[in-house]
């Protein structure tokens, strides 16, 4: 797949952010543009939706597939760079969950389930959950016990998910289930599409601390899945998680763009925040400390241009390393941001909601003190992050024998 | 994104690696510390044998590279450099010589001295840096006072590496009383030999041989002014910014280098019966340390993607040279810690590569210096990245 030059980069940045300004302005007042906005009310849901169709009406969603799915095969820097501005302008709209699901349907799906899915998730119309984590399962997903067992034509599932984002709203989820009883490991497992609104399903709210409702519990009772609805080989579904973990942090760009909005934000409100005889921004410790995050998050940006050249020339041994590395970068830049503003912000910095006198920036650093710790944690830890790492390019021992 | 090498890259880096690991292997470090004369001379006249020596320089001019990609390549050989802890008149030679003068230089300055660079005849350094400390790059204060056949130098250079070895240096000073930063500035190409001047070595941590150089009334003819008169500063930007980059093609090589040691440590090192590379909090040490080289690595790729675009090439040469800096000396410091005591000798090359990522770091602009002009770009209202 072809690269664009850092010109022709520049011009589709230009030309997304023309195209996202006016549609901003139609955002509900409890947007922000952080990763969890779109699921936290059904303001915020509907909104996201309705540019999640816009943008596709553009031809900027998810465009790397052919046309029958929906897409115009346009390369993946293309995809990067627009999800890294739709971060940028906090415009919404582009799923991560749809865009990594729909990438493993694109690859591992039937030529069946690639026609019935992948143009509704390119449209926005379908919304995707995925469930991996269970309440003994973080870390050590792979010995995940939510039983799939094949009575004819359909797989009766019975267990339980949790820190599920979305699954309150989403249409399907894409779950990992134990499909060999007697396999302990990674061997059995499965990867089954599961229509939300299949009988026995039950799902109930976890609260975040900053009292948002984004994360679920999901119940499954002898919950009736067809076998069509299978992706890949049955105990083959470890590899298609593997694969869907380095296309995971493809969907980071968006929210690098986002933290480098929150980091601008910042420096602007230091510009314009009188102090002394000037501004914040003249105090050499704010303006060197904002110095230092704008470098880390271009070097993070480098990063995750590099991981979407090597994923598109098909992939290397370092590019699930990679992918760590960018999930652990910008998880950390994230906080950095976030406890950088609340500092410089001092008493305000505790504010959540209010004037902007009172809660600067929209309260956006109260909020992201509150929710930047989740960044650590989901989607792999970052202390997992590392282990991989430390097996996968460095070739160390495995410490957690068993696994 | 990662060089994709070229032909003559990665010619130029399968024939840096053979030589260097023959000629300039890790236990050799202790010689080059000593600051054997001979030896680093025995050193130079291969690296001209190799052709290195006329890689920027066109063939008009005596070399054979020139070309627009020759920097990319120069790249390549100074990581391979970088990865031996290489030091000598080779870096300042290629960035303030023949980079200087080809990009700066008159014909007639580019006749004059570019063939002589290419030949090896000639070795050239950097004499800029006046003010040991926390203090700015930019606060210069030697004078260059005008007379009728030229100017005449008066000032004391700091920091100026390799002046013993050099045989000509650029020389920053000060040509508009009353200003300061880089406000009327103009660079000079000045013999070494010249009558008042005064070398002096300069004890470091690096392996490099660092002098202060005094000038006493120092005459230059007006021929030896590189660029405007005046206008000296731009030019020193402009360089800084190659030189910046260069250095981060140095550090990432000692980077991979402090890794990959370490990491064969930690396999052979067996405690309690088993390698301590097998231990989670080792693992986790040596993957930060991965991580920042691959980040060093690609900021590295992305400045050197910029280094033709005037404002964009100075703002990234400072974004890549603050971060490799930190990052190698983060990192030199953990695969030390990882060496346990036999790391805090001179035993072990890892000290070694710990003292070099200090003396790296204050090299073109030390990574706080570079910080500041992040700061500064933002006071300035330039929102930088995002391109």
């Amino acid at each position: 797949m072809a690269l664009l030059t850092q010109k022709e980069q520049a011009a589709l940045r230009a030309k997304v952010r023309e195209f996202l300004d006016p549609l901003i302005l139609e955002a509900p007042s409890s947007w922000r543009g952080a990763l969890e906005d779109p699921y936290v009310s059904d303001e915020n849901w509907g909104y996201h939706r309705k540019m999640a169709r816009k943008i596709d009406e553009s031809g900027w969603s998810l465009s790397i597939w052919p046309a029958k799915y929906g897409g115009r095969e346009a390369p993946l820097i293309e995809q990067i760079v627009i999800n890294e501005m739709v971060g940028y302008c906090k415009a919404g709209g582009i799923d991560v969950f749809a865009g990594m699901i729909g990438s493993a349907i694109f690859l591992y799906g039937t030529e069946e389930q690639k026609a019935f899915h992948l143009p509704k998730i390119a449209n926005g119309e379908e919304m995707w959950c995925q469930g991996w984590s269970e309440p003994n399962a973080g870390s050590d997903v792979a010995s995940l016990k939510t039983r799939a067992t094949r009575q004819g034509d359909h797989y009766i599932v019975n267990g339980q998910k949790i820190w599920t984002s979305n699954a309150h709203r989403a249409d399907w989820m894409f779950a990992m289930v134990r499909t060999d009883a007697n396999d302990k490991s990674r061997g059995g497992v499965s990867v089954l599409l599961i229509d939300m609104k299949t009988k026995g399903i039950d799902v109930r709210p976890i609260r975040s601390m900053n009292g948002e409702h984004s994360f679920n519990e999901v119940y499954f009772d002898d919950v009736k899945v067809p076998t069509r609805n299978l992706l890949g080989r049955e105990d083959d579904g470890w590899k298609i998680t593997k694969d869907l973990m380095s296309l995971e942090r493809m969907g980071m760009a968006g929210e690098i763009g986002h933290v480098k909005r929150l980091l601008d934000d910042l420096t602007e409100y230091c510009r314009k925040t009188p102090s002394g005889s000037g501004c914040l921004l003249d105090d050499g410790r704010i303006a060197e400390r904002l110095a230092e995050l704008a470098i880390e998050i271009e070097v993070v940006r480098a990063l995750c241009y590099e991981l979407g050249r090597i994923v598109s020339e098909g992939g290397s041994a370092s590019a699930l390393s990679f992918a760590c590395a960018l999930k652990v970068s910008t998880s950390e830049v994230l906080q950095k941001v976030a406890y950088v503003g609340v500092e410089i912000l001092g008493t305000a910095g505790q504010v959540e909601k209010g004037s902007p006198e009172v809660a600067p920036m929209g309260g956006q650093f109260a909020r992201t003190y509150q929710t930047c710790v989740g960044m650590n944690i989901a989607g792999g830890t970052s202390e997992i992050q590392r282990n991989v790492i430390a097996w996968n390019v460095l070739g160390l021992p495995r410490c957690n024998p068993g696994v | 994104m990662t060089y994709a090498l070229d032909e003559e890259q990665r010619q130029v880096k399968e024939s840096a690696a053979r030589f260097l690991k023959k000629e300039y292997s890790c236990d050799q470090l202790h010689i080059v510390e000593e600051k054997n004369k001979a030896y680093a001379e025995d050193i130079w006249n291969h690296l001209v044998e190799l052709g290195w020596s006329g890689l920027l320089i066109h063939e008009d001019y005596g070399g054979w590279g020139g070309t627009p990609g020759a920097f990319q390549t120069l790249l390549v050989l100074l990581e391979e450099m970088g990865r031996h802890l290489f030091v000598g008149p080779y870096f300042s030679t290629m960035l303030f010589g023949a980079l200087a003068i080809a990009r700066h230089g008159t014909e007639d300055q580019k006749r004059a001295i570019l063939p002589r660079i290419a030949s090896g005849e000639l070795k050239v350094t950097l004499a800029a840096e006046e003010m040991l400390g926390p203090r700015d790059l930019t606060e210069i204060e030697t004078m260059a006072m005008a007379y009728a056949d030229g100017y005449e130098l008066s000032g004391t250079k700091a920091l100026v590496e390799g002046a013993n070895d050099s045989d000509f240096c650029l020389c920053a000073a000060r040509t508009v009383e009353g200003r300061s930063g880089w406000d009327g500035l103009t660079l000079f190409v000045v013999d070494l030999k010249s009558e008042g001047i005064t070398i002096k070595d300069l004890p470091t941590v690096g392996l490099e041989r660092q002098c202060e150089v005094s000038f006493n009334e120092v005459k230059v003819d007006y021929a030896s002014v590189l660029g405007d008169a005046h206008r000296g500063g731009a030019v020193l930007d402009d360089l800084l910014a190659f030189a910046a980059v260069a250095k981060c093609a140095e550090m990432v090589g000692a980077l991979e280098a402090s890794l990959d040691m370490t990491v064969r440590y930690a396999m052979e090192r067996v405690q309690y019966g088993r390698p301590i590379g097998s231990n989670q909090v080792i693992q986790h040490y040596l993957a930060n340390v991965w991580m920042d080289l691959a980040r060093s690595r690609e900021i590295l790729a992305k400045a050197a993607s910029v280094i033709d675009q005037k404002r964009l090439a100075s703002e990234f040469a400072s974004v890549a040279k603050a971060w490799v800096g930190k990052a190698l000396l983060r990192s030199t410091e953990r695969c030390l810690q990882i060496h346990g005591a036999i790391g805090t000798t001179k035993e072990h090359n890892i000290s070694f590569y710990y003292k070099q990522a200090m003396a790296w770091d204050r090299s073109a602009g030390s990574s706080n210096w570079h910080v500041r002009r992040v700061a500064q770009s933002l006071r300035d209202g330039r929102m930088i990245g995002l391109t």
